[in-house]
């Protein structure tokens, strides 16, 4: 135990990309404020100022290594609504189902290897075992299927980009090409065990969960609005349909169409965070604090639209009531449920005989100035608009991702925890974890967030009332 | 992918890095410059990938041996070394999708026991700005990286033939 009003946590474990938590003390060494940064510089909007159109959801795909299908969607919808041309049935099934691996090896990934540690072993366990060796050692076999789920989300999407990272499929108009039948008859054959292996993980989050209902509710619980987007029956949509916004006790604020995004979503700039702020522009900043992802989905939708992920969403709705639907722990069971749903997406779309359908692409010239294209990344919201000239080239590019739709969020989340479990200048390295983990509830992505040029950096600085650094703890 | 179909590759040539950061893409590179020859190969698999993923652990648990091709920031004799790589976990701890050839292996070992014979070919970068290509000093090492790997080959067995290759200059 370290007592002391400043700390450096060099990196923070487990999140996608760095970044930097201050927490600030006061003279009695009781937590005054919190702040997560992101202090590297944001660019990839301005590198897209001046290309083809065609061109864009390949170029933005490579702002993310772990997410680059979401960026290649978002950026190809918001081409389609420059040309104007409605793309052809099929080609719309084969990106929805480009997505829905997408979801399943990102979300596989983030609960077996990244979140899994706090659950299985605890927050206080031993740091050098609370990692994915931790958990390989307390439960080989199911660290192993958790890799051939991701692994089959990543042949979902090789399967149709040619590449597991970074594939070429989503273009202006439709897709590059056709699903050949032997390899949908090649996926249809994985869905037994993924199916087998997404149950395991959420009855483990469920177990976890109803052990640690106390927790949950002090843990990073705060009310908020949700976003996400439905279609027109309320239901889960990840691929398209209106955005909605949904208030904490349950009225809807606003739906949308993506193209109005600016009338409702507001961006605030502060000057210690190369990320923006974007707020609900009618509650103004910060009080249009609203946030994504996950839970935000689960608690904004109406229903799921798949028979598991339903009966699931009213097992979750009687643990996320109304005094813990806000609870960030929640994140890890939601996106679990999502996992499902993303599997059964999946799998009906491959059943259907339209998927293998040969008419993929619309062609058509620029015929609007400008398109936007919204979609469910699986952090979250993910918002690509583009304004082009007369020749289809980049004007102006503006990119919200879901980690920057958090950020008020998770400021939010890591100043309630360093409150809750910071005292006397008392700075435990099991509860600097929970900082960490109260971010980590939003898988974060803060290349994605920022854009950024570079390998970032993350560290967590309690400074006392002074605004001096005390104390420093590093893991690698 | 395997080059070929029927033959579970004995070893995999794993080449990563970002071609859009200069000479990070050191391996992608080397990689392209193997693809002719490995097709002539039977129980050889070539990857490139921006960076190790843990689920590619799951294709190469039975090989034999790995070969991981990289860019280094560090200075390095002749700008291109050949390391051994032993598997170790000791105080890692996962920060993100990062691994290393040394964590990759050490859970190689940890999940499956399996414990193949492991270098690293490391070939110097001079410049990791954005932009793609790679600068001279670096192009001339991929290419004696990847001359050398296919006389690995084909001195340890594995491919049967001499495969042809031949350095750009």
């Amino acid at each position: 135990m370290t007592t002391a009003t400043q700390i450096t946590i060099n990196p923070i474990s487990r999140l996608e990309g760095h970044g930097k938590v201050t927490i600030h003390l006061s003279a009695n060494g009781e937590v005054d404020e919190a702040f997560f940064h992101i202090t590297q510089f944001r660019g990839y909007e301005h590198f897209c100022q001046g290309r083809p159109l065609e061109e864009m959801p390949i170029i933005t795909q490579r702002i993310c290594g772990i997410c680059p299908v979401s960026h290649q969607l978002a950026s190809a919808k918001a081409c389609d609504a420059i040309c104007g041309a409605p793309i052809p049935e099929t080609a719309a099934m084969l990106r929805e189902l480009l997505h829905m691996g997408q979801y399943i090896q990102s979300h596989a990934l983030h609960f077996f290897h990244l979140a899994s540690p706090d659950l299985l072993l605890g927050w206080d366990s031993d740091p050098a075992q609370r990692n994915v060796v931790g958990v390989i050692a307390a439960a080989p076999d199911l660290a192993k299927r958790g890799i051939r789920l991701r692994k089959f989300g990543q042949e979902i999407i090789s399967a149709l980009g040619g590449k597991k990272i970074h594939p070429v499929y989503a273009i202006p108009g439709g897709v590059t090409h056709a699903l050949p039948q032997a390899a949908r008859l090649q996926l249809l054959a994985g869905f037994q065990e993924a199916f087998t292996t997404a149950g395991a993980a959420l009855g483990i989050i469920k177990d976890w969960a109803e052990q640690h209902m106390a927790e949950v509710k002090v843990f990073a619980n705060f009310a908020s609005h949700y976003a996400s987007l439905v279609d027109d029956r309320g239901r889960l949509q990840l691929y398209d349909g209106q955005l909605r916004i949904k208030g904490h006790d349950g009225a809807i604020l606003a739906q949308f169409d993506p193209a109005d995004y600016l009338q409702y979503i507001g961006e605030h700039v502060e000057p210690w965070s190369y990320m923006k702020f974007p707020f609900f522009k009618p509650q103004g900043y910060p009080n249009g604090l609203y946030r994504v992802g996950p839970l935000a989905r689960l608690n904004a939708v109406d229903a799921m639209g798949t028979p598991q992920a339903d009966a699931e969403l009213r097992q979750f709705r009687k643990i996320a009531t109304d005094d813990r639907k806000g609870a960030s722990l929640l994140y890890h069971y939601a996106r679990m449920i999502e996992l499902v749903y993303a599997l059964e997406r999946s799998q009906a779309l491959l059943m259907d005989e339209r998927i293998i359908g040969k008419q993929v692409r619309a062609t058509a010239a620029p015929s609007n100035a400008q398109g936007v294209g919204i979609i469910e990344a699986p952090r979250g919201t993910l918002i690509h608009h583009y304004e082009v000239d007369r020749h289809g080239t980049i004007r102006d590019a503006n990119l919200i991702v879901a980690t920057g739709h958090n950020n008020l969020g998770m400021n939010r989340a890591v100043t309630l925890v360093a409150k809750e479990y910071i005292h006397r200048g008392d700075v435990r390295e099991g509860m600097l974890n929970r900082v960490e983990g109260a971010i980590r509830c939003y898988d974060p992505c803060l290349s994605c967030a920022t854009h950024a040029l570079g390998q970032m950096q993350m560290a967590i600085q309690v400074l006392d009332h002074r605004g001096e650094i005390i104390a420093t703890l590093e893991r690698r | 992918m395997p080059a070929s179909e029927t033959t579970t590759p004995t070893c995999w040539i794993i080449a990563f890095g970002n071609p859009q950061r200069g000479d990070d893409g050191v391996g992608p590179y080397v990689a392209g410059r193997l693809n002719d020859a490995i097709q002539q190969m039977s129980g050889v698999a070539l990857c490139t990938l921006p960076q190790l993923d843990i689920a590619l652990l799951e294709d190469i648990h039975d090989a034999d041996h790995l070969i991981f091709v990289d860019a280094s920031v560090e200075a390095i004799d002749n700008g291109l070394r050949w390391s051994p790589v032993t598997p170790e976990l000791n105080g890692w701890a996962m920060g993100s999708h990062q691994l290393t050839p040394t964590v990759f292996l050490g859970l190689l070992h940890l999940l499956y026991q399996s414990q193949p014979t492991a270098w690293v070919v490391s070939v110097q970068g001079r410049h990791f700005d954005l932009g793609e290509g790679l600068s001279a000093e670096a192009r001339r090492a991929a290419e004696r990286a990847a001359a050398q790997i296919v006389d690995w080959l084909y001195l340890h067995g594995i491919a049967l033939d001499r495969p042809k290759y031949r350095e750009k200059g």
